[in-house]
């Protein structure tokens, strides 16, 4: 089961490999990675749960 | 007299956050030395994000879609796959059994975190995960303003 679980979770970061790299060709009409970033950064609500999330984010990382 | 050029301050930037990124990675999660030195760079993160972003932010102009090949939003495909990868996270983590067999992102973490300069590595991307994301908030030319 474990290898299952494993292989989604490559292919899931196959994926954003390959969304990366989508986005940095030329007319792909994809955002690139610090787009989507800005884009959550300037939103009135967004922003709020971006900064909330990265926060969680680093302390259950790294503390807790 | 001595002169502090941009490239100087941001080589000393970036090595001050390494040499920080190091002292985490060397502290034990659970511990109080852990909560103080991850406590830190949140509360910066926080009161960057205060002072440096507009009240009323103007949300920036979107991305020019490619005139080939363009379907959709821009930001649609990035909204996609982090859906998914929430919701396998979600399946993963309310699997019953082990979490060797039903690994979360966290576990993962967990994994890369026992390695000391893989967990320096990942402590120094967060920190400057949350430079970008405060950089990135504040006001651009490109803002579209509100009618």
């Amino acid at each position: 089961m474990s290898a299952l679980a494993y292989a989604v979770w490559a292919v899931l970061g196959a994926a954003i490999v390959v969304l990366w790299l989508r986005s940095r060709a030329g007319g792909s009409g994809v955002a690139r990675p610090a787009q989507v970033v800005r884009r959550l950064a300037s939103g009135p609500v967004w922003r709020v749960a971006f900064v909330v999330g990265v926060m969680f984010a680093g302390w259950h990382l790294f503390a807790r | 007299m001595f002169v502090v050029t941009r490239p100087l301050l941001t080589a000393s930037v970036v090595a001050l956050t390494v040499a920080y990124s190091l002292g985490a990675a060397a502290t034990t999660p659970f511990s109080v030395a852990a909560d103080v030195v991850t406590a830190i760079p949140i509360v910066l993160f926080a009161v960057a994000a205060v002072v440096c972003w507009p009240l009323h932010p103007q949300p920036g102009p979107l991305p020019v879609p490619g005139a080939a090949g363009t379907r959709g939003h821009p930001y649609l495909p990035w909204v996609a796959l982090t859906a998914v990868v929430v919701a396998w996270e979600l399946v993963e983590y309310l699997a019953p059994g082990s979490r060797g067999a039903h690994p979360t992102l966290s576990s993962m973490a967990d994994a890369v975190d026992r390695i000391f300069v893989l967990k320096a590595l990942v402590f120094f991307g967060w920190i400057w995960l949350c430079v970008l994301i405060v950089r990135s908030g504040r006001a651009h030319p490109g803002a579209v303003p509100e009618p």
